[in-house]
């Protein structure tokens, strides 16, 4: 059981990041490239680190989720905040 | 002898020089003496006690207990070295600066006075009349310079800091009210005898001292003071006198109230936490060097209380070394960030910017308020070098638009419209913020640098304060005006061209072509992608005008394909027939790969740096993903651990590299 829930996960993870990685080639702006690459630490890696704590890594792996989701947007914020004069 | 010796050469050296105009350099330069004087006095003290233990004076032949009590044990002697290693470079600094208040080297050599016997004394009584001693010649030092902010910083650090001595004074009262002593070793003995009621003396001797080193909760006067004052006086201020509350701490936390301490310990940890937390974030979120400083020593600060709640022969050393070590980096940071402009080769800049000072700085500065008049002093040199340049550069017509959107002209041009906003706005990226509506407008109308106009509201309203303020000061924001224009015009010219440079991409077949392409892409006028290959590509690309828009900006498609696109990679590992979750740990690794692939691919072709930096930030989270699946592959919790070390290095390249990009250094 905990197997398909972890391949899922990491199915789901794989995916968003797979589309976080795209946006983050092929938008045109900064701040649709941000918008896109967000998605890889937000969610594809918070999705991972659920799937290690389902597989049986304990707290840990969420304190790792908890980690990515309160700094990926800061470091989003800042690079949107050094990036505004550029083009749009 | 050595001890007495100590104290009374800085005050016989402040006495002799209090006669004269401390401004003049030979004044200066004796004070230096004495002090170079008195710091080789204190190592031969400092080798005596090392090497024989603690050297004790009763000053006067007094009976011990009403005469003064010196003693120089390791820990007076390693603080006392350090202040006034501090003190002598803070001096050496000032004079080649040129002193500005004519008593400082009096002042100065006073408040050696003071360190030293504070460090040096082993009565609570005359610690506290030392104590007072440096504190006044620091209130008066802190004054030095010619500005209302050096005033006001002086007047808070004034202020706060007889409210904390106030607090001391207090404390004593109430240990002699326990002890019936006012003798360090005395009162110690009889308090660990009887320890009851001694929580609230310590309470009041931590809030002193905590004051005094700008802890947690009491740090609120500390950032204005040192963004304040003049870099030599900060330094003093973090280096010399900082050190009254870290030695404080340890000498009557540590030896005369250790019960206290101990029990207080939880509490203490939690306050240096916190510390060390408030003062890195902010820190981490301020723009000039001296408030970047001073939020970090809030959080160095932090670190010494931590170690001393653990306590312990260790917790203490730890505390004495990081003290020691704080205290001289600070020193020397503060007296670099005073230096700054001058290494980047601003002399003149800085020189004129002195002269200027009178005539048009005491009236801008006192209509700003809050940061601005706390930050203006780092900022008018940089304001003086943009005016200089971007005079210089409009009156040379040779030069050209490309000219003036280089990188030498830009970095004092970003500093220039934040210094003038209203107040509120005033603050980096928060104050940038609420931009995005004047964004949305200026999509649609052409665009605009936002250091070439006034972009807040009223910038016309603030123009003309500007050219009522002072003739200088307008004359420099009419160039700036000018210069502003001449950009967006440059600017246009070169948005046409970018819109034509992808046509040019999509014909290119050539490697070569290609990689020119590639390199047009990114030449819109930013700072510094833009240099000098833009204008070639774009006096070639003018024969195109006529070519379509649409496709713009492919270039990453091609690229991005071949590394992103999992679908390559499954069919190759879905033989094999294992169990489902290895099955899936060997894609997702592969898959993974891919993805690191194609962010590498992005960071090293995207023209824009900020593009590039974000690459990173997503090639760095994509490696912890691989952590972690391998954390599920393994169920070995130490993956997880260099996955959040590597989350945090992550996020630190990602901040640092992006203010770096947006305000590079010097």
């Amino acid at each position: 059981m905990s197997e398909v829930v972890v391949s899922v996960l990491v199915g789901a993870a794989l995916a968003v990041m797979t589309l976080g990685v795209l946006g983050l080639a092929r938008f045109e702006s900064l701040q649709l490239r941000l918008h896109a690459a967000a998605k890889v630490g937000a969610v594809g890696v918070v999705l991972l680190s659920v799937a290690a704590a389902v597989a049986g890594t304990g707290l840990r792996a969420l304190l790792v989720a908890a980690f990515v989701l309160v700094t990926a947007p800061v470091a989003s914020h800042v690079l949107a905040a050094g990036g505004e004069d550029e083009e749009h | 002898v050595i001890i007495a010796i100590s104290l009374l050469v800085p005050w016989a050296g402040a006495l002799g020089v209090a006669g004269f105009d401390g401004r003049r350099p030979g004044v200066a330069r004796a004070c230096v003496l004495v002090l170079l004087a008195q710091f080789v006095l204190l190592c031969v003290l400092a080798a005596q006690v090392l090497t024989s233990g603690p050297v004790e004076v009763v000053a006067g032949d007094w009976p011990a207990g009403i005469g003064i009590r010196l003693r120089a044990d390791a820990l007076g002697v390693t603080f006392a070295l350090t202040s006034m290693l501090a003190l002598l470079g803070a001096m050496a600094f000032a004079i080649s600066e040129g002193l500005s208040l004519p008593a400082s080297p009096a002042l100065v050599l006073a408040l050696a006075v003071g360190l030293t016997g504070l460090f040096l004394t082993a009565d609570v009584f005359s610690f506290y009349v030392f104590f007072e001693l440096s504190m006044i010649s620091a209130y008066v030092l802190a004054s030095a310079g010619e500005e209302p902010h050096h005033l006001g910083g002086a007047y808070l650090f004034a202020v706060v800091n007889l409210v904390g001595t106030f607090i001391f004074v207090l404390g004593i009262a109430g240990l002699y009210h326990l002890t019936g002593t006012l003798d360090m070793d005395e009162a110690a003995q009889r308090i660990a005898a009887a320890p009851d009621g001694s929580l609230p003396v310590a309470v009041a001797l931590f809030v002193a001292f905590g004051v005094k080193l700008g802890l947690f909760p009491f740090h609120l006067w500390l950032p204005r003071v040192y963004v304040g004052v003049l870099a030599p006086v900060a330094a003093i201020l973090s280096g010399a006198l900082a050190n009254i509350g870290a030695y404080g701490l340890l000498r009557f936390g540590g030896t005369i109230l250790p019960d206290a301490l101990a029990q207080a310990g939880p509490v203490l940890i939690a306050l240096g936490g916190a510390s060390i937390l408030y003062g890195s974030v902010q820190a981490i979120a301020r723009r000039t060097a001296a408030e970047v400083l001073a939020y970090s020593s809030i959080a160095q600060v932090g670190y010494v209380l931590v170690v001393l709640a653990i306590g312990g022969p260790i917790g203490f050393a730890a505390a004495v070394l990081y003290a020691v070590v704080n205290s001289l980096n600070k020193t020397l940071l503060f007296l670099a960030s005073g230096v700054r402009g001058w290494l980047v080769g601003a002399l003149r800049s800085c020189s004129s910017a002195r002269r200027c000072r009178s005539s048009t700085s005491s009236a801008s500065s006192r209509r700003t308020s809050g940061t601005a008049r706390r930050t203006a002093r780092r900022r008018r040199p940089r304001r003086a070098r943009c005016s200089s340049r971007s005079r210089r550069s409009s009156s040379c017509s040779a030069c050209g638009p490309s000219r003036c959107s280089t990188s030498a002209s830009v970095p004092p041009r970003r500093w220039r419209p934040r210094d003038e906003r209203p107040a509120g706005r005033r603050r980096g990226p928060r104050g940038d913020l609420p931009a995005p509506p004047a964004r949305a407008q200026a999509a649609r109308r052409p665009p605009r640098r936002p250091g070439g106009g006034r972009r807040d509201r009223g910038g016309r309203a603030v123009a003309a304060r500007a050219r009522r303020r002072a003739p200088r000061v307008a004359a420099r924001a009419a160039a700036a005006r000018r210069v502003g224009r001449r950009r967006r015009r440059a600017r246009d010219r070169s948005g046409g061209r970018r819109r034509r440079r992808p046509a040019r991409a999509a014909l290119a077949a050539q490697p070569g072509d290609r990689r020119r392409a590639v390199l047009g892409a990114g030449a819109r006028p930013h700072r510094r992608a833009a240099d000098d290959l833009p204008r070639v590509g774009a006096r070639r690309h003018r024969r195109r005008r006529a070519a379509p828009r649409r496709p713009r900006r492919r270039r990453p498609r091609p690229r991005a394909r071949p590394g992103a696109d999992p679908r390559a990679a499954r069919p190759r590992h879905a033989g094999g027939g294992r169990l489902m979750p290895a099955l899936v740990f060997d894609v997702a690794v592969v898959w993974t790969a891919l993805l690191l692939a194609g962010a590498v691919l992005v960071l090293v072709r995207s023209p824009s740096p900020f593009v590039r930096i974000l690459a990173i930030d997503t090639t760095l989270l994509l490696v912890v993903g691989f952590l972690l699946l391998l954390a599920i592959d393994r169920e070995q919790a130490v993956y997880l651990d260099a996955a959040i070390a590597l989350g945090l290095l992550g996020f630190a390249t990602t901040v640092a590299l992006a203010r770096i990009e947006r305000e590079p250094p010097g």
